[in-house]
């Protein structure tokens, strides 16, 4: 239910309590169009950018635009069960969320804060950090972090996406990899006593599932925060995104006009709904 | 149905209660009513009976039973119904009677057998009138009212005559209320339609066919019977037979449809134009020509028809109107060879498509532009040449197009620029990948602003001037320094507004970022540090004042994908190189290899003889004159009425003559004559094409509801007012225009003109009088600089002495116009040739300052006087018509031998179709068009831009394609004019200062236009916001580059400030100064206006860069609409 965001007011009021969950199937309708919530970068960045661009002052725009089409492609990606959204401010910040629907970590919600270079495309791979550090072989037991590094070793523009590193976050509880682990005690579980390393992750689900209510751990605007079902205030931000933003509903009577058959590239080559005569 | 709450009832809601209280206390009790009529009846029959009575009787009789039946009628309409509930209410007593004793139906019959008079027959419509109107109860569902009520409109109306003109307005009234019962009481058609089907045969339904002949009606008279037409159409939208009789036994498609035909051809064959920049119809255009007011009534309807009518009406409506109205009218007039008339019948048509509605009308419309052909041409082809032609006929068309890029119809993108991608044989075989690649991190944006000329970046201003610019730049962004550097601003442009909306309210909004010291931090630095100098919304105000504008150019760009992409979700396919497939496709037209239509609208010349070439120059100089001749008095500023709101005094200029001391009589008297003459030409113009036109049409008894009368005169009060300024602002086209009459309508008017000139150019360049020669020799005779001494010594006033820097900045400042040579390069000359020999000008012109310096040392000021100028003004048309002359014969020549390029590259090469070719042309010779040319194209470039198809995007905006090596890329015409604009900036030293004028004066100018009229384009009036959103007003146009209220507000304050103290005008006086030199005034005017036209031009250029790295910037970010439900089966 964070769609129209800029819309309405000013972004302290309505965003300081952002309550509203990513339920529903999808996030996507509601926030693409209106309110991709995409913040100014911190930036030392942009010298970088402007080193090689033509106007020094255009180098932010480069930068943010590079994220929001990052971002873009995230959507267009429709990754399952996982669900970003950047930092109200900074783009170099997205709060995320991955649902794990079966195998080992079945019915975790792992909350997730991905932080990206200020040098973007250009520096180094994103990096992913879980907000409850999850009992994984490639998750820090204490910072949280996950080893994105491997599997993105040098960060190449134009082959590299941010979806990517969503995507192996979401991979990487649905097929373990034990190599080089940043968990060296769940690799040995894992391999020693399979038992009790399933047993520990199901600990380690319940722990973060049981911090899902909790205040984000990152107080900002646009952070993912649950809670439990209200319909006062759910049941219309559930509604909302299974409905075309109003806007668009109006929207001008004459739009999408074509006559062309699909297939064809005549015009007019579409026929006439035949009339009842 | 929203005109069916438009329809208001007389009676101011009498019978609105009907339903909901039917019970209602009447005024008197229903029995004693009864009573009362029982007796009057009781009078009436006694003379009903006793007709075969003397012939003596027969006032008296008539006397009585008008009475009586008065008050029957009266009471029979307060009668309510006697009970029952709401959906079958119980009959009154006086209806019951009514009905049982067939008692109307006696009284007509006896009416008629007597022999109606038209008083008595009023009389009767007006008693009906009353009594369905008023009446509480559904009266038309009994026979016994509504049969009398048919036998009377019988007898009122001769079927082929029509009805007397005295019974119109009860008529079309008693009508309207008769279909509004219908509406109501869907019944009442049926029963009006049987009704009818026993009484008249094939042409049963009477009331509609009486109603027809006044659809084109003006005046309310028209609006009752449209309106009553509509409802009519609307009851009968799910019934099938009435709809199937209306087609097949009534003439009321064929009627629509011609009588569009006819009123077309009332309109006026010519639109007199305010000002240079006037480019399409708008409501207020309009609204006081009473032959469009007509015609777009009659449109209107028509619209409605489409949209309220069964199927069967409708497609039988949209045949007709295909090919009574659009094939036979429209084509023709589309294809006039007058500039005059393709000029009106292209703006036109732009109107008419941009008031239409309803998608199978717009269909009809399309079909025909697109499909439909003329002379071997589809209207489309023809369209698309005139943009190649000049001045105003371009920015028509320009503006048309515009128009059709907005509609988002599959159909006629494909026929206008997809159906050349497809194949896609324009980029590398290796490149056909990156056809769908998105510019994701900005390298085409920066590509796009790397473009903008170094010149044209904002250096600081003198403070004089930097003070005006920081207060509006300051206000309207906030300049660096008024706000506090605290928190990171959201600085998306769709933040913006938010932004903005902070500052005016004085607080901070933003949260104190606590979260800071919570966060984990980033890898690189922490994420909430203060305010970084980087901020793109604090940078760009600080590196330049006039850069603010990228934001808001994000934010458009972002808000026309968006709405291109929404209107295209339902397209066939998303063309993006794989589908359709490249392969499957079948070849695109090759490219023509010498157009004839293009040709004729070609106003250049030849590049191959010097001289004529400079004439052209010089022409460029007179037409430029002339029309810029208006911007140099005084200024009136209004506001409410027009959309440009700086018109000139036009009154002040013509009193110029009698302050100079020579040659100023016999200029006066050359210059009426000579306007007198164009009037006649103009006026001749109207009224023999207005003939000519009504051949089309068959319906005879449609003349009398056209209003012949027409407008020549409401054109002429208009050309009264601002006579000088229309026929000057006209400029090159209109001298061509007149020039098409001459040869076929008004020969001996025109030749006369030409006489009277004579006189007045030899005066002034000493050539010879015999006509022809002196018009041959004149080009070559008048540029070089001795030939015009002698204007140039006409002593003037003895102001201070003025550098040419001053001049030009002067001339500068002037509202731009279009050279004759301006286009000259889409026809075929090289721009490099043109170039060369406007540096030779300028060369020469350089040398006069030297002079002039010398000159203003001896104190001898001179200033060129105004009379160049009016005499400039009214050699023009001689002028034109003479280079028109010459480019017919020529344009046969460059037809088959001339080298120069065609509308495309030879056949065997990629060819990315006529109208990327033409606008790419048109965006070459950018610093040759006027300001309005480059305004109206730049937005057509934008919308194009706005389309999210791959093929097409990646073609303007993937900087990074390769193309084949034929094909040339946007881009690389952008930087053809890159180095246009700095060679040129590199010649002038007092370039940034034009620069900084020119940037101010469009804002402002815009400004103006925008408060001025918000409301741009006629709507219909079911959807105005669908019409507002496709409207592409003059002030919308300007604004594109500028559109926030606030800085509207002040700039326009801003503007009339400037105008106001008349020595600081934006638009000071022509030549008020600095002619001193020995330069003749002509060439001076030629280099003037280049000047002019180039720094516009760099204004506008480095805002279309930006314009065109946003687009690229938010295609990266936008997402496609999934297809509306249903749309696909």
């Amino acid at each position: 239910g964070i769609s129209d965001g800029e819309e309405q007011g000013g972004p302290g009021e309505q965003r300081s309590s952002p309550t509203h969950p990513p339920f529903g199937k999808k996030q996507l309708p509601s926030i693409p169009k209106n309110a991709v919530p995409i913040t100014k970068a911190a930036s030392p960045a942009s010298s970088t950018e402007s080193a090689n661009g033509t106007h020094a002052s255009y180098g932010p725009f480069y930068l943010e635009y590079s994220l929001l089409a990052e971002f873009t492609l995230v959507i267009k990606q429709r990754l399952p069960g996982i669900y970003v959204q950047p930092s109200y401010r900074s783009t170099l910040m997205w709060f995320g969320v991955i649902f794990i629907r079966h195998g080992l970590y079945q019915d975790g919600v792992f909350k997730f804060t991905v932080y990206i270079p200020d040098n973007f495309p250009d520096g180094d791979c994103p990096r992913v950090i879980f907000d409850t550090p999850v009992f994984h072989p490639l998750v820090d037991s204490v910072s949280g972090e996950l080893d994105v590094r491997r599997a993105f070793t040098k960060w190449r523009r134009n082959h590299n996406h941010i979806w990517q590193v969503l995507m192996y976050a979401r991979t990487i509880f649905y097929k373990i990899n034990t190599m080089d682990p940043l968990n060296p005690e769940a690799v040995v579980l894992y391999d020693k006593d399979f038992q009790l390393f399933k047993s520990k992750v199901v600990d380690s689900v319940k722990l973060c599932n049981s911090h899902l209510f909790d205040q984000p751990k990152i107080d900002d605007p646009f952070a993912i925060s649950f809670s439990p079902w209200n319909p006062a205030v759910h049941e219309e931000a559930k509604d909302k995104m299974f409905r075309w933003p109003e806007d668009y509903n109006k929207g001008p009577l004459v739009s999408g006009l074509s006559w062309v058959k699909p297939g064809s590239t005549q015009p007019f080559s579409k026929e006439d709904i035949p009339l009842q005569t | 149905m929203s005109w069916l709450s438009r329809l208001n009832p007389r009676g101011p809601g009498t019978r609105t209660g009907r339903h909901a209280a039917p019970t209602s206390p009447c005024t008197a009790d229903p029995e004693t009513c009864l009573m009362v009529f029982e007796n009057h009846w009781r009078q009436v029959s006694r003379v009903l009976k006793q007709r075969e009575s003397s012939v003596g009787g027969y006032a008296d009789d008539l006397t009585a039973v008008r009475n009586h039946t008065d008050q029957m009628l009266c009471l029979l309409a307060e009668e309510r119904p006697a009970g029952g509930d709401i959906d079958s209410p119980a009959v009154g007593p006086i209806l019951k009677m009514v009905v049982a004793e067939n008692i109307l139906d006696e009284l007509v019959q006896w009416h008629v057998r007597r022999g109606l008079d038209p008083d008595s027959q009023l009389e009767l419509l007006k008693l009906f009138e009353m009594l369905i109107g008023q009446s509480h109860q559904p009266l038309l569902l009994h026979s016994a009212v509504l049969q009398p009520l048919l036998n009377l409109l019988g007898a009122c109306v001769d079927p082929q005559l029509g009805s007397p003109p005295a019974l119109e307005s009860s008529l079309v009234l008693l009508l309207n209320q008769v279909c509004v019962c219908m509406a109501k009481e869907t019944a009442v058609l049926e029963l009006i339609f049987r009704c009818g089907l026993v009484q008249q045969g094939p042409t049963n339904l009477l009331i509609f066919s009486l109603l027809v002949p006044f659809i084109h009606r003006d005046g309310s008279l028209g609006q009752q019977a449209r309106d009553a037409l509509l409802l009519v159409m609307a009851t009968s939208a799910s019934n099938h037979s009435v709809a199937r009789h209306i087609a097949e036994n009534s003439y009321f498609c064929p009627v629509l449809a011609t009588g569009l035909s006819a009123l077309y051809s009332s309109l006026p064959r010519k639109i007199e134009v305010r000002g240079d920049d006037w480019h399409a119809l708008r409501r207020e255009d309009w609204m006081a020509v009473s032959s469009l007011v007509l015609f777009m009534n009659s449109l209107e309807f028509c619209n409605a028809v489409v949209q309220v009518a069964h199927p069967l009406v409708r497609c039988q409506l949209l045949d007709y109107l295909h090919n009574g109205f659009l094939v036979p009218v429209m084509g023709p007039a589309l294809h006039k060879s007058s500039v005059d008339e393709m000029i009106a019948s292209t703006a036109y048509l732009d109107l008419f498509l941009r008031s239409i509605t309803e998608t199978s009308l717009l269909k009809t419309f399309l079909r025909f532009i697109l499909l439909h052909r003329h002379d071997n041409d589809t209207i489309l082809d023809t369209l698309l040449t005139r943009i190649s032609s000049n001045s105003r006929l371009c920015m028509v068309s320009l503006s048309l197009f515009k128009t059709l890029l907005s509609l988002n119809c599959e159909d006629l993108m494909l026929q206008l620029v997809l159906r050349y991608l497809l194949p896609c044989t324009h980029v590398m075989l290796s490149q056909r990948r990156a056809v769908r690649e998105t510019d994701l991190y900005g390298k085409s944006a920066d590509k796009f602003l790397s473009l903008i000329p170094e010149c044209c970046r904002i250096t600081p201003a003198p403070s004089s001037e930097r003070d005006d610019e920081l207060a509006f730049w300051g206000k309207v962004l906030g300049s660096p320094t008024s706000e506090s550097p605290v928190h990171p601003r959201p600085s998306t442009p769709s933040r913006l507004a938010l932004f903005i909306r902070q500052q005016s309210s004085g607080g901070q909004a933003i949260p104190p970022s606590s979260g800071s010291e919570n966060a984990p931090s980033s890898p690189r630095g922490s994420v909430s540090s203060p305010l970084s100098p980087d901020s793109p919304v604090h940078q760009l105000p600080d590196t330049s004042e006039g850069e603010t504008g990228y934001l808001e150019y994000l934010r458009d760009a972002r808000k026309g994908i968006e709405l291109c992409s929404w209107a295209c979700r339902d397209w066939s396919a998303p063309y993006d190189g794989e589908n359709p497939s490249p392969n499957s496709v079948p070849p695109p037209p090759p490219p023509p290899t010498s157009h004839p239509s293009l040709n004729m609208v070609q106003e250049h010349f030849s590049i191959m003889d010097r001289p004529q070439q400079r004439g052209a120059v010089v022409a460029a100089a007179r037409a430029e004159w002339s029309s810029s001749d208006r911007d140099s008095g005084e200024w009136d500023v209004t506001i409410s009425k027009n959309c440009i709101s700086l018109t000139p005094r036009s009154k002040k200029r013509s009193l110029l003559p009698s302050s100079i001391p020579l040659q100023s009589s016999s200029s006066a008297s050359v210059s009426t004559e000579m306007t007198s003459a164009v009037e006649t030409v103009s006026q001749h113009s109207h009224s023999a094409p207005h003939t000519a036109l009504y051949n089309g049409m068959g319906q005879v008894e449609l003349t009398d509801s056209v209003d012949e009368k027409m407008e020549v005169k409401k054109v002429k009060r208009d050309s009264d007012v601002n006579n000088r300024m229309v026929e000057s602002g006209m400029n090159g086209s209109m001298g061509i225009g007149s020039v098409d009459y001459n040869d076929f309508h008004v020969g001996s008017t025109m030749k006369s003109s030409q006489v009277q000139v004579k006189p007045h150019l030899q005066h002034q360049t000493s050539v010879p009088t015999s006509t022809q020669e002196c018009l041959e020799s004149e080009s070559q005779r008048l540029s070089p600089v001795p030939a015009l001494t002698e204007t140039s010594t006409v002593p003037c006033d003895s102001r201070g002495p003025e550098s040419v820097e001053r001049l030009i900045e002067e001339l500068l400042e002037r509202a731009p116009s279009e050279p004759l040579t301006g286009d000259s390069k889409c026809q075929g000359i090289s721009i490099e040739a043109f170039h060369q020999e406007l540096r030779e000008l300028e060369e020469r012109v350089r040398e006069r300052r030297v002079l002039s310096r010398s000159s203003e040392e001896s104190s001898r000021e001179y200033r060129t006087a105004p009379t160049p100028s009016l005499t400039d003004e009214d050699c023009l048309p001689v002028e034109t018509e003479q280079h028109s002359s010459e480019t017919k014969t020529e344009s046969y020549a460059t037809g088959v031998f001339s080298p120069a390029r065609p509308l495309g590259p030879p056949l065997a090469q990629p060819y990315t179709g006529p109208f990327i070719t033409v606008l790419f042309s048109k965006l070459e010779s950018m610093m040759q068009n006027s300001l309005y040319v480059n305004i109206l194209l730049t937005g057509v470039v934008f919308q194009l831009a706005c389309y999210p198809q791959p093929l097409l995007r990646s073609f303007l905006l993937n900087t990074n394609m390769v193309f084949q090596p034929s094909v040339k890329s946007l881009i690389q015409v952008l930087g053809s004019v890159k180095n246009r604009i700095e060679a040129f900036a590199a010649t002038h030293e007092d370039f940034p200062a034009m620069l900084r004028k020119a940037r101010r004066f469009l804002v402002a100018r815009g400004k103006l236009d925008w408060s001025d009229s918000p409301m741009g384009v006629p709507t219909l009036r079911r959807s105005d916001s669908l019409i507002k959103s496709r409207k592409p007003s003059l002030g919308d146009l300007i604004l594109r580059h500028t559109n926030s209220p606030t800085r509207a507000r002040h700039a326009a304050q801003l503007a009339l400030a400037h105008v106001r103290d008349g020595g600081q005008s934006l638009h000071s006086a022509l030549f008020r100064g600095g002619a001193a030199s020995g330069a003749s005034g002509l060439e001076k005017q030629a280099e003037a206006l280049r000047v002019k036209n180039a720094v516009y031009c760099a204004v506008i250029f480095s805002e279309f860069l930006k314009e065109l790295a946003a687009l690229a910037q938010e295609h990266s970010v936008a997402l496609p609409f999934p297809p509306s439900q249903g749309a696909e089966e």
